[in-house]
């Protein structure tokens, strides 16, 4: 469907998966290899629309599995290229081996995840246990919680990969994102241009002089190689915020590690993607009628938003943490567990209770936010702590 | 927990000043989820800040499909489907039989329906309290005729426009043309316009 733009709000109506190709479009993309799966398909047929209309001047290459997109990834990465791909579920999961060599290699590559539950039984809708699964592969991974998010967080995560040589993923929720249209305020051409600028030289297969790369490591130094590329992914939120406050001065948009809505509430809903909107409309409800909830809703998972996240715990009694994938048989949820042994490690003591919701697309209305707020506010000592919402 | 038994009465979204929800229901095929796209496109022109998705997984040649569509003067964070419409746009005639069509219309909501049957017989067959409004059009034939086969999404989005007042016919037809290239941009315009002609309110 042919773009539209509204004169009153300067912005076009997209989905997310279209604003993500744009963003694509815009950075100066050397590469794009990917390989379609619902709900990312939209990505790479707009990429590839633009390849073909001239719009898109990099390589586009449709290769025939993720395992073979992230690998062409790679190579174009050792190359000196400017890499993309996108994927969801099933994909991310074949393309799980290469995303360790993508880290270790220290290679700036960036992705967009469309996230989505994965197999069995087979559900195409929208959940986080792609994203949990591969958690631990060593990128950095940032959560979008609208469309418009999706493309300046799109737009970001070049100049972040190479900035610190760590590839970075950007997550938009299957659907509730990819699939609705929204207004995006789109930056000119130009101006993303000149934001991104070209990947900075770094050693190269195309050097003159030969080099190797991923070679052997053994027992001597694998362990360094590892605690430097921990030291450096932590460490890089430092960077990310650096590159968060270039692009404010260029946007107006400033997205950063977490948003708070109704600081120091005695309840807080803690959110990664999309529905974090719905749960703050309700809270500005709730509020409204004199309640004291509100939501933190992170931006980023790796770097985990340490002293973003502790400074949001000001008057804060109570955490609800909202967990979209399941870590079967372990004390809570990934994103609860996170936040605990944070909490733990400063000994900060805070109420938690551990919620699981919204998989395989299981929906989260404001009604149902407005129960869980409610649970929260009036849970006394013998509070269920851990638990499963909305799966009936 | 049970998620089906709410307890809790939501209180009024006082912070919207304008908020007007809008519920789809098509077949798979007919364009509903064009429909919520085109009417958001439509609704941004005219300065609204708008949202449309579809029913998810849905969208399967031929089985009933559901679009949302929500504008309001702030933007919009909720990713709740609408529950309470404000408008019913009921694409497929089949379908403005089935009282689920008009589940949580709100008080004084209103429907509008591709039928060839007068207002007043949409309203006894869904069963649409007195204080709610019903609009029927027959799309099916203005589709046929105005773009040469049945979509008859473009003709109730004329209807709406027509009868809802919430934004002008034009801005309809601006959406449309902008998302359909030459003769069928055209084709589409005219349906609109006999769509918001030939709708019949009560």
């Amino acid at each position: 469907m042919a773009q539209f733009e509204s004169v009153q709000t300067r912005k076009s109506l997209l989905t997310g998966d279209e604003a993500v190709a744009h963003a694509v479009r815009q950075s100066n993309v050397d590469l794009v290899a990917a390989y379609p799966i619902t709900p990312q398909t939209i990505i790479v047929e707009r990429i590839a629309d633009f390849a073909a209309s001239g719009a898109f001047t990099g390589q586009f290459v449709p290769v025939e599995s993720e395992h073979s997109a992230m690998s062409a990834c790679i190579g174009g990465a050792l190359a000196g290229a400017r890499a993309f791909t996108a994927t969801a579920s099933q994909g991310l999961a074949l393309m799980h081996e290469m995303l360790y060599a993508a880290s270790g290699l220290r290679l700036p590559i960036s992705m967009a995840i469309a996230n989505r539950a994965l197999n069995s039984p087979l559900n195409i809708h929208n959940d986080h246990t792609d994203v949990m699964g591969s958690i631990d592969s060593g990128w950095i991974q940032l959560f979008a919680e609208n469309a418009e998010e999706a493309y300046d967080r799109v737009i970001q995560s070049f100049r972040i990969a190479e900035a610190v040589n760590l590839p970075v993923a950007v997550n938009l929720d299957g659907f509730t994102l990819t699939h609705s249209t929204e207004p995006v305020e789109m930056l000119s051409d130009e101006a993303v241009r000149g934001f991104v600028g070209r990947p900075p030289k770094r050693d190269s297969l195309m050097d003159e002089a030969p080099k190797s790369f991923g070679l052997m490591s053994l027992p001597d130094s694998y362990q360094f190689f590892k605690e430097d590329q921990s030291r450096a992914t932590t460490g890089s939120g430092v960077t990310i915020s650096q590159v968060e406050g270039e692009y404010v001065k260029l946007s107006g948009r400033d997205h950063g590690a977490l948003k708070i809505f109704g600081s120091g509430s005695k309840v807080m809903m803690v959110m990664l993607g999309s529905y974090a909107g719905t749960a703050r409309t309700t809270a500005r409800q709730m509020k409204n009628g004199g309640e004291q909830v509100g939501v933190i809703s992170l931006g980023w998972l790796r770097p985990f938003p340490e002293r973003q996240f502790l400074d949001a715990l000001e008057g804060v009694e109570t955490l609800m943490i909202m967990d979209r994938s399941v870590s079967y048989g372990a004390p809570a949820g990934p994103l609860a567990s996170d936040v605990m042994s944070l909490l733990y490690r400063y000994g900060i003591k805070r109420k938690v209770i551990a919620v699981t919701y919204g998989l395989g697309g299981r929906g989260f209305l404001e009604e149902d936010a407005m129960r869980l707020f409610r649970y929260a506010e009036k849970s006394g000592p013998s509070f269920e702590s851990f638990f499963f919402y909305g799966g009936e | 927990m049970n998620k089906y038994n709410y307890k809790h009465k939501m209180p009024r979204p006082e912070r919207w000043l304008m908020l007007y929800e809008i519920r789809i229901h098509g077949r798979g095929g007919q364009g509903a989820v064009s429909a919520g796209r085109l009417l958001g496109e439509a609704a941004s022109g005219a300065g609204f800040y708008v949202q449309s998705f579809p029913e998810f997984g849905a969208e399967r040649s031929g089985a009933p499909v559901t679009a949302y569509a929500r504008l309001a003067d702030e933007p919009i964070e909720t990713r709740s489907p609408v529950n309470r419409p404000d408008f019913i746009l009921i694409i497929d005639p089949y379908l403005a039989v089935n009282a689920k069509s008009v589940m949580g219309l709100k008080e004084e909501g209103m429907v509008i329906s591709n039928s060839d049957r007068s207002p007043e017989s949409v309203r006894n067959s869904l069963g649409v309290k007195a204080a709610q409004k019903v609009a029927s059009v027959n799309a099916t034939k203005i589709a046929v005729e105005a773009i040469g086969r049945n979509n008859p999404n473009t003709p109730i989005l004329g209807a709406w426009a027509a009868v809802s007042r919430v934004i002008p016919v034009s801005l309809i037809i601006e959406a449309v043309k902008k998302s359909f290239p030459g003769n069928m941009g055209e084709a589409n315009a005219e349906a609109v316009r006999r769509g918001a002609a030939e709708v019949i309110a009560n």
